[in-house]
């Protein structure tokens, strides 16, 4: 079933949200995005995300897509954007207050520079061990994460070695801090809207993809561009740009695939041999591909001009109509909850 | 011939510069070498030569997508080099190329047949209709909701057609559609062109450089080096074999046969062009 | 017969799809066939047939899901082959090879899978340059040129110098002309022809056209949905039509002429099969009718 959609992301279906049209899914994305850069302005006030979550869960109701099915596709990203974004809480902000503080931990110089003995000393033993001919060694060699973790600890070496060159002259007993390590309620903030943020958006536009086809997003995107198309902006060259470009991924696919299987069978390895080599087994990719591609467009383009391309602003739509009663509905819907969100304490 | 003709042809030249495969210096290639041609309303014919003969760089000036260097092209009276007349002129004159799929630009069937129209802003209900009258006359109705790489080389090729089609055009120039396909597919876009002639008289202008589609044209026209060498209905053009062999056209063998054939005597008539005819002639 | 170099039994290929469950693909079922060493076999059968996905097992493209192939000694199947080496045995060329060059010039691009092949300087010289040669592209006037001033088919042959030079003992081309003309088609064909009586290279031509690999081909193997459904000489091949029919492929034309004439009642025997076998057949048996003069 997915593979006869251009995309493989688009769920055909009689939903509420796939009767509507694109114009208002992305009008109504396009306004959370602008109500959440607002309330975000409000500490403390959780209503607007409250709302945001209510209407994401009715849009998943309406949707016919099952919230489980939404969540798979969401929480490889989200684990990202979580871990990224937790250390903007300890982010060091004189004019917030404290939630809590993490005290400076006192080490004195002498401990660091025998910290730095120590390692180095260690770490120069580890090489030297794996530098010997002997079998067992010689395995540890070859696998490339170790030698990939080993580099990393040599330059981490390198660094401590410049940091005790640096400090020699300090005398042994003073102290270095380390820290302290402020948590404030400011960063606290930050943390829990912009996640919620970001999984609201995120979810709501994986919603739009879901219940629209890439030609009604094209046309819809274009209809909403159309003020630019009065600045004399290619709005509809950018249109056709888009539908070109989903049209002819699965092709350029199947052409890659093809490459790398002729370019293996000459001999082309990915990722055996020396850096030079792979890198030349990579251009034999690249260029290739590169090449085809531009031969690929200038055919398109002769055939284009063939079937006498030439916009003027007047396509006919073959997707998008005019809105209908659901299509007012969800927008004025939409509209009154977040900005009675926004006025409510 | 009253009427006159849909594509006439004065004398054009067409020259552009090009590497020389050989030596590898830029130099002027001449495409064209002053070839004048009428092509009638509801003709069927064949532009045979074999690659590098200028062939395709003719059809490509027949819907001003080329303009000669000299001389000049008219199309229904409108003259291919002005701009203002370049649309109408590629509305009146559609072309298919030879690789199926550097022509196909939506993501699915039905929505690249409509693209033209649309961007002439006909309304939908009547593109609607064109769309499924191109799709009826290709046979490729079933196929309506697939995105292009499903299709096989002849579907694709069939819906290229039918595209152009979608137009009304007056006129279909082929670029060689089947030097991609296989043998099958070849015969059954041979066969598809034919019909269109036909039932719906739509001038076909076929370039190939295979004899075995020049069969059933109603006029054939030989090319080699930019110039027009032959012309002629296909029974005469086939009598001369070994200058279409000098051509560096392949012959096909069931009409080799029958040269040698008829060469000892055995009458058999210079009509039969095709395998099922010649059968016909060896054993009425 | 000589030796067979590739041995298959019950090979079949099933591509999995991201779907669970019994949405299977297969691209392969139950494949036997022996091809043996120096002779130059034909496969053949519609886009979708199997054909590419069989020989993309020749040089461990693709592994089988189940039964064996054996290519020069080379279990592809088993976990620790060495498919390096079994790519330097089994030379393959794709549809369209020319839009594989990417080299600076026509010695570097060919001299590509020799490099590969960590061989001393001097012998991939070697190599190269009796490649260009036996491929029709004297090298003093090709080597240094850039691939891309070439016509299309020189670039082909450019490519399949490429291969030619890691010394193959199998090469396995893919539609080799299509695209050409008659006279890159004879061009083609009759560098292969020279490649096979001076190298003893086995040869596997894959192809959607009967008529092309009539020649050059000593045996046929026809693919359909993935089954082979028939091998034999050419000649014998060709002369079942009909049954070729049913699996989306043409006999070459004469063949169909001959078919044809059977049908009407002229006695062919099924062992004419060139233009001159047709010939001299036809003349007598009309002269002998003693019809017109």
């Amino acid at each position: 079933m997915f593979r006869n959609i251009s995309l493989g992301i688009y769920y055909p279906g009689n939903s509420l949200l796939h009767r509507l049209q694109a114009r208002t899914k992305l009008v109504v994305l396009l306004w959370l995005i602008i109500f959440f850069t607002i309330a975000n302005h409000r500490q403390w006030h959780f209503a607007p995300y409250i709302v945001a979550l209510i209407l994401l869960m009715t849009a998943t109701a309406l949707s016919g897509i099952s919230p489980l099915h939404l969540w798979q596709r969401m929480r490889l990203l989200l684990l990202f954007a979580f871990l990224g974004i937790i250390p903007t809480a300890f982010f060091p902000d004189p004019s917030g207050k404290p939630l809590h503080t993490f005290g400076p931990l006192l080490i004195t110089y002498a401990q660091i520079h025998w910290i730095i003995f120590v390692y180095s000393s260690l770490l120069a033993i580890f090489i030297l061990m794996l530098m010997l001919p002997i079998s067992p060694m010689r395995s540890f060699r070859q696998n490339r994460w170790l030698r990939r973790i080993t580099i990393l600890l040599f330059l981490l070496a390198l660094i401590a070695q410049g940091f005790f060159l640096l400090t020699r002259n300090a005398p042994p007993a003073s102290t270095f801090p380390i820290g302290p390590i402020v948590m404030t309620y400011n960063g606290v903030w930050i943390v829990m809207s912009f996640f919620f943020v970001f999984l609201t958006i995120y979810a709501f536009s994986l919603l739009l993809t879901i219940t629209t086809t890439p030609i009604a997003l094209i046309e819809g995107m274009t209809l909403l561009l159309t003020p630019l198309r009065w600045l004399r902006l290619p709005v509809d060259d950018f249109a056709l740009m888009t539908l070109i470009a989903l049209r002819f991924i699965p092709t350029l696919i199947d052409e890659a695939e093809q490459l790398v299987k002729a370019q293996t069978a000459r001999g082309a390895d990915f990722s055996h041999g020396t850096i030079r080599e792979r890198l030349q087994s990579l251009a034999s990719l690249f260029l290739p591909f590169i090449q085809g591609t531009l031969r690929r467009a200038a055919e398109l383009a002769t055939a284009l001009d063939a079937r006498g391309y030439e916009v003027d602003g007047h396509q006919t739509h073959l997707h998008e109509k005019s809105l209908g009663a659901s299509d007012y509905l969800v927008l004025a819907t939409v509209a009154l909850v977040t900005i009675g969100s926004l006025l409510v304490f | 011939m009253n009427q006159s003709p849909l594509i006439d042809i004065q004398h054009i030249n067409y020259t552009y510069p090009a590497r020389n495969s050989r030596t590898g210096e830029l130099q002027p290639i001449t495409a064209l070498e002053d070839v004048s041609l009428q092509v009638q309303q509801g003709e069927y014919l064949v532009l045979l030569g074999h690659n590098g003969s200028g062939k395709s760089t003719l059809a490509r000036n027949c819907n001003a997508l080329l303009t000669p260097t000299s001389g000049r092209v008219l199309v229904a009276g409108l003259d291919t080099s002005e701009k203002a007349n370049q649309r109408t002129i590629r509305d009146m004159v559609g072309m298919i190329f030879q690789n199926p799929d550097n022509q196909i630009i939506a993501t699915v069937v039905e929505d690249d047949i409509a693209w033209a129209l649309t961007m002439r802003g006909i309304p939908l209900s009547l593109i609607k209709e064109r769309v499924s009258s191109a799709m009826e006359a290709v046979s490729i109705a079933h196929l309506r909701s697939l995105p292009p790489h499903r299709l096989s080389g002849g579907q694709r090729q069939r819906l290229a057609i039918a595209g152009v089609l979608a137009l009304r055009p007056q006129c279909i120039i082929a670029d060689e559609p089947t030097a991609q396909l296989d043998p099958l597919s070849r015969g059954e876009i041979v066969s598809l062109l034919h019909q269109l002639n036909q039932q719906h008289g739509i001038t076909i202008i076929q370039v190939t450089h295979l004899l075995e589609e020049a069969a059933l044209a109603q006029r054939i026209i030989v090319m080699e080096q930019g110039k027009l060498v032959m012309e002629g209905k296909p029974a005469s053009i086939f009598a001369n074999l070994e200058q279409l062999r000098q051509l560096k056209l392949a012959i096909p063998e069931p009409i080799e046969l029958a040269a040698r054939l008829r060469n000892v005597g055995i009458p058999l008539s210079p009509e039969a062009l095709t395998v099922e005819a010649i059968a016909q002639e060896i054993m009425p | 017969m000589k030796e067979p170099i590739i041995i298959i039994k019950n090979l079949s290929h099933i591509y999995q799809t991201n779907q669970s469950g019994p949405l299977q693909k297969a691209a392969l079922l139950d494949i036997n066939l022996e091809i043996a060493q120096g002779s130059c076999v034909g496969i053949i059968g519609i886009t979708g047939s199997g054909k590419s996905t069989l020989v993309q097992h020749f040089n461990g493209l693709l592994r089988p899901t189940s039964g064996t192939i054996i290519v020069n000694g080379i279990d592809v199947k088993a976990k620790d082959a060495d498919l390096a080496l079994l790519r330097q045995h089994v030379g393959m060329l794709f549809q369209f090879p020319e839009s594989q060059l990417f080299e600076r010039t026509v010695y570097a691009d060919v001299a590509f899978g020799p490099q590969r092949m960590k061989l001393a300087r001097h012998e991939i010289r070697t190599r190269v340059l009796n490649a260009l040669d036996m491929v029709g592209l004297p090298h003093r006037e090709f080597a240094q040129r850039p691939p891309f001033e070439l016509s299309g088919g020189q670039m082909r042959r450019v490519a399949l110098a490429g291969v030619l030079a890691m010394s193959p003992a199998i090469l396995v081309l893919d539609e080799p002309t299509v695209g050409l003309d008659a006279e890159g088609r004879t061009e083609f064909y009759s560098y292969l022809q020279r490649i096979k009586q001076e190298k003893d290279v086995t040869i596997v031509l894959v192809s959607h056209d009967m008529a092309e690999v009539a020649t050059l081909a000593d045996w046929l193997f026809v693919l359909h949905d993935g089954h082979m459904v028939m091998q034999g000489t050419p000649r014998s091949i060709y002369s079942q039509g009909d049954a070729l029919r049913k699996w989306g492929l043409a006999a070459p034309p004469l063949s169909e002429l001959l078919t044809l004439l059977r049908k009407k009642g002229l006695a062919i025997s099924r062992d004419v099969f060139t233009l001159d076998e047709a010939f001299s057949l036809l003349q007598q048996s009309r002269v002998l009718r003693g019809s017109r003069p």
